[in-house]
């Protein structure tokens, strides 16, 4: 991961996602290997570790008993990097009632309160493990714009997600993972200029790609009943050879993270 | 930072704390006002007929016909035993398996804390907590005793032959009753001893069930194991004094080593001093033939079997991996 940088994490369910994430943090042991993060053991010096880190789980479960204020107060005084004034301005603009008692809290107020308590921390590593779930549109799209804040104030972010618009919208990297394994790195600068070509031959035969355009083009399928291929620079210069192929039904579209983590899911 | 974790301890604990400090200061006053409504002596021939189950006694049950045994039989009932125990066993069972099963394990975990602080200053706490819980009984004990008077029965006035060694009771003077202070018949201080045996209970049990919570992730089943172990250590103990044969089965009974009714009766009657650790016999008997233990000594062993435990929970603890919530 770059420093300063956002970066996604994607996989399907059982990829090993929060499993990873739970080792930086020394909550498991891992059957083998090390984690490091800014040179420290995970498991040995996992104090310092949690120093660096803010961490909110997928289901962030908060003390019932408490009130809002008091569950703010708590974690910005037991986290060195934690304001209450920080926390208690993201939990404003995220519009919520501090008031109340946790135990008698919606899932979603549940889960504004945790990302208040975790984004007000002021730490060199944000790991955020799905955390607009549970969350409505409007306060989904200022939870994407808080993250942004953290990163412009230096924080570096794993973002874990299911949502594939959010991952595209906010991070420069991404990695696909499954079997607890990273199965694809993808640039997402690079994957926002690539366009997905599908359409059906007309001539009963499969389309020859020329030698000059192997380069940029990538073969999803190339049939007498599909051609599906996906076009890694700029679009327009590869128009003219488009429109010069025996097609029918042909769509363009970006390709996007959605096919790209079909693609991985479905031949890995 | 341990300021705050102390502060959320403390939060979560005052409900419970505060039920049994109410519990814990009235029952031994209530008990004690009981007792003071009674003529002892009344009760000789009941106990006589109890003869038989003086084997499961720690004292002769004479001792209960006495105000300062009756009142130290406090310590055994059940309803002060239940206050004392729910706290320890309550609060000993959150700090891991309660925290695990609400999923806030994680959160906390996710601070820069380690796991030795986090049960350590949650044991501090409920510690604290305990000690001065058993602290109120003992107060509940001191004003009970400063607040209740008894009929004690007068001395007849003795009549002596002058010029012989022969003196006898006035036959012909009525019997006087004289309401008494009970704190004029009984120390207070006879209890310091079984109050610290009290603490020791509880800290034991608070300790098992940090150990049981260690390792578990259900505080349902932390509890319902301790309790088990509680009932089985129980049933050992009255196997234990059953019979002779099965007197060896005493050391594996925890309940071995609470004996309030028994430091009563030694610190009273035979004026042990109440923070001996072992006393001198001068009659051998058995194998450490010289050498008894004494009051505080009871309190050391199961705070030391406590202690034992506890270790044994941060070591589990610190290592064990977190489940997720």
């Amino acid at each position: 991961m770059k420093r300063g940088a956002i970066f996604g994490l994607l996989g399907p369910n059982g990829a090993g996602k929060t499993t990873l994430i739970r080792c930086l943090l020394g909550f498991v042991t891992p059957t083998s290997g090390r984690a490091q993060l800014e040179g420290l053991d995970c498991q040995t010096q996992s104090v310092l570790v949690r120093r660096q880190v803010a961490y909110l789980p997928a289901e962030a479960r908060l003390f019932r008993m408490m009130r809002g204020d008091v569950v703010l107060d708590f974690f910005s005084h037991i986290h060195p990097g934690g304001s209450l004034d920080r926390s208690k301005s993201i939990a404003t603009r995220l519009s919520l009632d501090l008031s109340r008692r946790v135990a008698f809290m919606s899932t979603g107020m549940r889960q504004k309160l945790a990302i208040a308590c975790v984004l007000a921390c002021r730490a060199r590593l944000l790991i955020l493990d799905e955390p607009t779930a549970n969350l409505d549109p409007s306060v989904r799209a200022e939870v994407l714009t808080l993250i942004r804040e953290a990163q412009c104030e230096g924080s570096t972010v794993l973002f874990s997600s299911h949502i594939f618009s959010e991952i595209e919208e906010l991070c420069g990297t991404a990695a696909i993972m499954r079997n607890g394994r990273v199965i694809q790195s993808i640039d997402i600068e690079q994957l926002r200029s690539t366009h997905r070509i599908s359409a059906i031959p007309t001539t009963g035969a499969s389309i020859s790609i020329g030698d000059n355009n192997v380069g940029e083009i990538s073969v999803i399928e190339n049939s007498v009943k599909r051609f599906e291929v996906d076009i890694l620079g700029p679009l327009e210069e590869y128009l003219p050879w488009i429109s010069s192929l025996p097609l029918k039904n042909l769509r363009i579209e970006p390709t996007g993270l959605k096919n790209v983590y079909e693609s991985c899911c479905e031949y890995s | 930072m341990l300021r705050i974790l102390l502060k959320k301890y403390i939060l979560e604990t005052w409900p419970l704390w505060l039920a049994c400090a109410f519990v814990l200061v009235f029952f031994p006053w209530v008990r004690i006002w009981t007792v003071s409504q009674f003529e002892l002596s009344g009760f000789a021939s009941l106990i006589e007929q109890f003869k038989a189950f003086e084997k499961f006694s720690p004292v002769p049950l004479s001792q209960f016909l006495t105000y300062e045994g009756i009142i130290g039989l406090t310590f055994a009932e059940p309803i002060l035993l239940l206050a004392v125990l729910t706290f320890s066993i309550a609060r000993g069972s959150d700090v891991v398996s309660g925290e695990l099963g609400r999923g806030t394990m994680e959160m906390l975990l996710a601070q820069p804390i380690s796991r030795l602080k986090l049960l350590l200053s949650h044991g501090f706490i409920s510690v604290a907590g305990l000690a001065v819980l058993c602290l109120l009984t003992w107060i509940g004990i001191v004003l009970g005793l400063h607040t209740n008077s008894t009929l004690v029965q007068q001395p007849k006035t003795e009549v002596s032959i002058p010029g012989t060694p022969i003196s006898f009771s006035n036959p012909f003077e009525e019997s006087k009753s004289v309401l008494t202070p009970l704190h004029e018949l009984v120390s207070s201080e006879l209890y310091i001893a079984s109050t610290i045996n009290l603490f020791s209970l509880g800290f034991f049990m608070f300790c098992l069930s940090v150990f049981m919570s260690s390792w578990d992730q259900y505080r349902w089943r932390t509890i319902g194991l301790v309790i088990g172990v509680y009932v089985a250590q129980i049933l050992l103990f009255v196997l234990a004094k059953s019979t002779p044969r099965t007197r060896f089965l005493m050391p594996f009974s925890f309940f071995g080593a609470y004996q309030p009714d028994w430091m009563v009766q030694s610190i009273g009657s035979e004026n042990m001093p109440m923070f001996a650790i072992f006393r001198y016999r001068s009659v051998p008997n058995g194998f450490f033939s010289n050498i008894e233990i004494g009051p505080l000594g009871y309190s050391l062993i199961l705070i030391g079997l406590g202690l034992s435990l506890y270790t044994l929970a941060c070591v589990i603890f610190c290592r064990r991996d977190i489940p997720a919530p």
